[in-house]
């Protein structure tokens, strides 16, 4: 009896005071780019206009009015002791609906499966550009609204293409096996928490522009910022 | 004996593998299969198209559209696996002993043993990790019991080419002309045409439904054709291959080396729509890239014509047609030039089988050209003694009339003339019975092509038949020795071409 309590007590203990020594810090910030917007030619499209649209601006550089960057992928490498990736018990969503994927960047866990949805009434073909995972190319009618793609196993940031609209659907599965990942979202805003304190290299890539890295110091104490500005290729 | 054109443009692109073909009728070395062994038959027989490094990038490698397989990215197109999965080594082994017919990939079962196709196989695997990566066994699809074509099988599978949309890319008569042909990328970035669907005897994997089936349900890795297994199950895999087969005639279209003009009841008329050209049958030529003369051409798109004729007794009309993905509209800046087609003829006919050049003639024998420009619809008469050495004729002598249409991925021209004109001095003359040589010239201008940079064919014939019944019986030994005598020819002539295009022609 006295010989559990005691056990149990430092186990409190421990619990309690696991957050001040081990402690986790968060890292937030923005992704802006670098001088000029780049002029950002309009698609005119021509094939499935009732699915498609007449025009639309591509996906492959978006940009907030103040120059903040979307759909840019920030990863902290080599976290020691960091926590595995944990793989979501029902699988991801990735959804094509008029003509364009959605999300445009989607993070997938290792271990990670996806269903992969075709909302427009008309056929897409899912095709990645996979190195080092199996690469998929599949036609998906309206009759196949859902595909379930097999696990991703290896991290890698593979490109994803519908050829039969090929120039206005693209996008990108970033296959990760660390959690310490994040995508900027409209306002080039990201957050990454519960990363274990240290001194790290952040990673930041966007499909279009120059890969940024630097060193971030992880604490407990305060939240890290990170502005990063990315300048064009 | 289209072979013959096919080995001539092997020969001149791909020369050199071939060089010492006496030398591996020696027995391999007795060690079996081996990665070692394949190393070096890779070495001595792949490594010019495929390079040292496995990556498609040989010394010959830039002749090649598509280009040679980059062995390192692991992705292969003819396969019995599901999509995405490598191939198996009896895939592999298919592929090597058979070749992929229309490509620069050449058949080996001639020139390599069983065991040294089969070691070389293991040496290819190595360029690639997924190979290594691979525990489990591969299996090959299943195929449940045939569904044998007929008119049921292949209107269901027309409708599921449609629903799928399989014409996307394909086009809806199969020509490889869909709304998204010409956008096309393989995975190394290459641009890649969608397959013509209506000549199987070019289908890289095999032209008849099971080959068709396999396709369809395992797709081209490393290609935007995809897999439809998600969407198909076993009989409707057989209805979409019966389908597909369909489109193309059941046996792959002989070489009957004569135009035999048929009589028009009436005036010939210019528009390729007009009922009297649906009639009769028409003859099939192939066409390769005018590799012979800078700026050579190897990766033409269109690779046949057919051909039909008709007279009357003031004019000959002769319609070409020939499948090209796009009406194309100039661009320069990007290359891409008006589509055309031009007949040629000698200007006098010589005794015996003496001709021109085949290609635009020569200093001593001019040719006639009749030439069809798709983005004018313009007709022009020319004179020709070399390929760079072509003229047009004076106002006066242009008397060749026609038109043109291009549908559904195919264009049909019919361009006519009198039967004998003023200008005999630049004229072809035509007179019944007379065997009138005539060749051809077709310019995909999406595919670059423009001015030598064209499809070219060899020398072939027209003939008016006299209309006295009687001929009917005498002729058929007459032609038949004329065919005969020109397939000897032909191969004479294209040995000797090579010999005088390998000395022009180096690059
Ligand atoms: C004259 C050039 C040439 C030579 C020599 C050559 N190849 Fe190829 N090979 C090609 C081309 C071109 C392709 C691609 C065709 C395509 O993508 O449709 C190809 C494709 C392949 C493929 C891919 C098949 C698939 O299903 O994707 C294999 C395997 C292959 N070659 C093996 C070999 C081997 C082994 C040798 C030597 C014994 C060899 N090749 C010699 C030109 C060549
Ligand atoms: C996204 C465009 C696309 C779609 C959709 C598509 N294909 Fe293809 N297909 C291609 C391309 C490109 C090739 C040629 C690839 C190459 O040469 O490497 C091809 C090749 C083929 C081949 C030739 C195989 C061989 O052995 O040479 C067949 C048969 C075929 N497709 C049938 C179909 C059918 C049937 C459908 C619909 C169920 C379909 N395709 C849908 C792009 C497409």
């Amino acid at each position: 009896m006295k010989k559990g309590s005691v056990v149990l007590a430092g186990m409190v203990v421990v619990l309690a005071v696991g957050p001040v020594f081990g402690a986790e810090g968060s890292l937030s910030g923005r992704i802006k780019l670098t001088g000029d917007a780049p002029e950002v030619k309009t698609i005119t499209i021509t094939k499935d206009q009732e699915v498609c649209g007449k025009e639309r601006k591509p996906d492959s550089l978006i940009l907030s009015k103040n120059n903040e960057v979307a759909n840019a992928v920030i990863v902290i490498k080599d976290v020691k002791g960091g926590k595995p990736v944990t793989v979501p018990a029902k699988n991801i969503e990735f959804i094509q609906k008029g003509c364009q994927f959605t999300p445009h960047v989607l993070v997938v866990p290792v271990g990670a499966a996806l269903d992969i949805l075709n909302k427009d009434p008309i056929t897409h073909n899912i095709h990645t550009f996979a190195v080092e995972n199996t690469p998929l190319n599949k036609a998906q009618p309206k009759t196949l609204p859902k595909i379930t793609s097999p696990k991703f196993e290896f991290p890698e940031t593979i490109k994803v293409q519908c050829d039969i609209h090929r120039g206005l659907m693209s996008a990108w599965f970033v296959v990760a096996d660390n959690p310490y990942v994040a995508v900027s979202d409209a306002s080039g805003a990201f957050s990454i928490k519960g990363i274990p304190e240290g001194t790290y290299k952040v990673e930041v890539w966007h499909e279009t522009l120059k890969k940024h890295t630097q060193e971030v110091v992880i604490s407990g104490a305060k939240e890290a910022k990170l502005e990063v500005a990315l300048a064009k290729k | 004996m289209w072979w013959i054109l096919v080995g001539l443009w092997v020969v001149l692109s791909g020369g050199p593998v071939f060089a010492d073909e006496a030398e591996t009728a020696k027995p391999a070395a007795s060690g079996g299969v081996s990665v070692e062994a394949g190393k070096v038959i890779y070495e001595k027989r792949c490594i010019f198209c495929h390079g040292d490094a496995g990556m498609g990038d040989g010394a010959a490698s830039e002749r090649f559209w598509p280009k040679p397989r980059d062995f390192n990215m692991g992705l292969f197109k003819y396969r019995t696996t599901p999509s995405g999965m490598l191939p198996t080594d009896e895939d592999l082994f298919k592929v090597v002993s058979n070749g992929l017919p229309g490509t620069g990939m050449p058949a080996w079962s001639d020139i390599l043993k069983e065991e040294e196709r089969r070691s070389v196989i293991q040496y290819i695997k190595t360029f690639s990790k997924r190979f290594a990566r691979q525990k489990e066994p591969l299996k090959p699809i299943e195929i449940g019991p045939e569904i044998a074509s007929s008119a049921e099988s292949i209107e269901k599978g027309k409708a599921l080419f449609t629903e799928l949309e399989c014409f996307k890319c394909h086009g809806t008569e199969g020509r490889g002309n869909g709304p998204s042909a010409l956008e096309l990328t393989d995975d190394k970035g290459d641009p890649i045409l969608p397959r013509n669907l209506t000549k199987n005897w070019l289908f890289r994997g095999g032209g008849e439904p099971k080959d068709i089936y396999l396709r369809i349900n395992t797709g081209l890795n490393g290609t935007p054709m995809p897999s439809f297994a998600d969407s198909l199950d076993n009989e409707k895999s057989w209805h979409v291959a019966n389908y597909v087969r369909s489109l193309s005639p059941a046996k792959k279209p002989e070489m009957d080396v004569v135009v035999r003009a048929r009589r028009a009841p009436g005036v010939i008329p210019t528009d390729p729509n007009d009922p009297l050209w649906q009639e009769g049958d028409d003859r099939w030529f192939p066409m390769v890239g005018q590799v012979i003369r800078e700026p050579r051409h190897f990766t033409p798109t269109i690779t046949d014509v057919r051909v039909k004729s008709l007279y009357n007794d003031n004019e000959i009309g002769v319609m070409v047609a020939w499948d090209d993905p796009s009406q194309s509209k100039t661009d320069e800046s990007a290359e891409i030039f008006g589509d055309a087609v031009a007949i040629q003829f000698p200007v006098e006919l010589y005794p015996g089988s003496k001709k021109p050049y085949f290609l635009m003639g020569d200093e001593k024998k001019p040719v006639n050209l009749w030439t069809w420009k798709s983005e004018t619809g313009s007709v022009s008469e020319s004179n020709a003694t070399g390929i760079d050495q072509e003229k047009e004729q004076d106002g006066g002598s242009q008397e060749v009339s026609g038109g043109g249409v291009y549908q559904n991925g195919r264009y049909r021209v019919v361009m006519k003339r009198s039967l004998t004109t003023q200008d005999v001095a630049h004229d072809i003359q035509f007179q019944q019975g007379k065997f009138v040589p005539v060749a051809f010239h077709a310019w995909d201008g999406h595919n670059k092509e423009v001015a030598t940079k064209r499809a070219i064919s060899h020398w072939y014939y027209v003939v008016i038949e006299p209309d006295i019944p009687k001929s009917v019986y005498i002729y058929p030994p007459v032609v038949a020795a004329v065919v005969f005598g020109l397939q000897f020819l032909l191969q004479r002539r294209l040995r000797k071409n090579h010999q005088a295009g390998s000395g022009k022609g180096a690059s």
